[in-house]
């Protein structure tokens, strides 16, 4: 899946705006947004918000996590943490994204934000990577990833599976080698086609 | 193809290129009329004692303790042995080695007496696999990587570099457009096809289309 299709997905979650105008209720297949109100906050997918924001027909409000303080203490927990925690939003580096490049005046203090999401991104990804360590390194069969966003999981697909797909193969090999030896790389007929050499 | 997943299946190119490799192969048993397999041999029949090299797809095809041959075990695999027991598989250059190194040890598992070609393929992949998520995920644009890899590894690293670029492309910003997917690409292309040679076919529509 590309980041793209993923940003695609992201971008069906939900978001405040406070439109600049008035308009009836738009009836989607996803369902009804609206009506609009000048003034009036309204919710609206993610989409729609970024699309009327490109138009100056409303502000954003941004998402409640989008608060520095809560992000600190998120990025403290995760580094505390031995495992992933829990994100805010399932897609926060695509909303992050999004809003922060298309209204970047609508987020207070807009930079940090930026800095810190990504830096709470960069703690995840490097433990992703030693997790991935440790569980090809070690005995393990199976490993659990709780809490992983789909554009973290992007980052190791498909390299990932497929390596372990590999590795799983010659291991295969390896073990049923040792267990038997005259059980592998050979079939049943191969004494008949073999046996033109013979005198 | 797309997916590599389960790769090299039976019906790769890949999988003929690895049974197309000689395997070297001691000769047990007299084998009458078989002198010409052997380029040196000077009679007729194949001789015990002689070495020859045969193809692996054929070697494969036969018991592993068949009377006719004893497959000697390549030294590539030996020198990778000593690698492993230092934990530095990283800085081999495989594809020097032999480009099909995970295969060609994967089909000579059986034959190995003393069970370490299976152990070593299995222990290199291993210990290299997570050397080839670092590498593929720190790729520069140009940048080659500096050791010679495996074609599995290769095929590997390309689709992790892939991965990475795209990821660094969203993060810019750059070519964020949704392409269709290539199943449906492949799809639009075929009817494409289907559809021109439906056209020559028959000469009404040809003589259509010219006026269009």
């Amino acid at each position: 899946m590309d980041p793209c299709v993923i940003e695609f997905i992201g971008e069906k979650s939900i978001i405040g705006v406070i439109p600049n105008f008035s308009f009836d209720p738009l009836h989607l297949i996803s369902g009804s947004v609206g009506p609009f109100r000048a003034g009036m906050p309204v919710h609206v997918p993610l989409w729609l918000g970024i699309h009327l924001r490109k138009q100056q027909k409303c502000r954003i409000v941004p998402p409640e996590w989008m608060d520095m303080d809560l992000l600190e203490e998120i990025k403290e927990e995760e580094k505390r943490s031995k495992f992933f925690t829990k994100m805010p939003s399932e897609h926060y580096m695509v909303e992050a994204q999004l809003i922060m490049s298309t209204a970047p005046d609508d987020v207070p203090r807009c930079e940090e934000i930026r800095t810190i999401i990504k830096d709470i991104f960069d703690i995840r990804e490097s433990k992703l990577r030693t997790s991935i360590d440790a569980f090809i390194r070690g005995e393990g069969t199976y490993a659990k990833l709780d809490n992983l966003t789909l554009l973290e999981m992007h980052s190791v697909r498909p390299i990932l599976p497929h390596s372990l797909d590999h590795i799983a193969r010659y291991q295969r090999t390896a073990v049923a080698t040792q267990r038997d030896t005259s059980m592998l790389g050979l079939n049943s007929s191969t004494m008949n086609s073999s046996s033109f050499l013979t005198q | 193809m797309n997916s590599q997943s389960y790769f090299p299946n039976y019906y790769a190119v890949e999988d003929i290129f690895v049974t197309q490799e000689k395997v070297e192969c001691k000769v047990n048993t007299k084998l009458l009329k078989m002198g010409f397999l052997d380029s040196g041999a000077d009679t007729e029949d194949l001789n015990p004692g002689r070495t020859i090299n045969l193809p692996l797809w054929y070697i494969k095809e036969l018991k592993v303790n068949n009377p006719y041959f004893t497959v000697c075990v390549p030294e590539i695999y030996k020198n990778v042995h000593k690698a492993v027991c230092e934990a530095e598989t990283t800085h081999i250059e495989l594809g020097k080695l032999h480009p099909y190194f995970y295969e060609y040890g994967r089909y000579l598992t059986p034959y190995d007496r003393n069970h370490v070609v299976g152990k070593i393929v299995f222990e290199t992949m291993r210990q290299r696999v997570r050397h080839l998520l670092d590498i593929s995920k720190n790729a520069t644009d140009t940048g080659k990587p500096e050791h010679r890899l495996d074609d599995i590894e290769n095929k590997l690293y390309e689709s992790g570099v892939k991965t990475s670029h795209l990821y660094v492309n969203w993060l810019r910003m750059k070519f964020n457009n949704i392409a269709a997917s290539e199943m449906v690409q492949e799809h639009t292309k075929k009817r494409k096809r289907e559809r021109r040679s439906d056209a020559n076919d028959s000469p009404e529509q040809e003589h259509k289309r010219q006026t269009l």
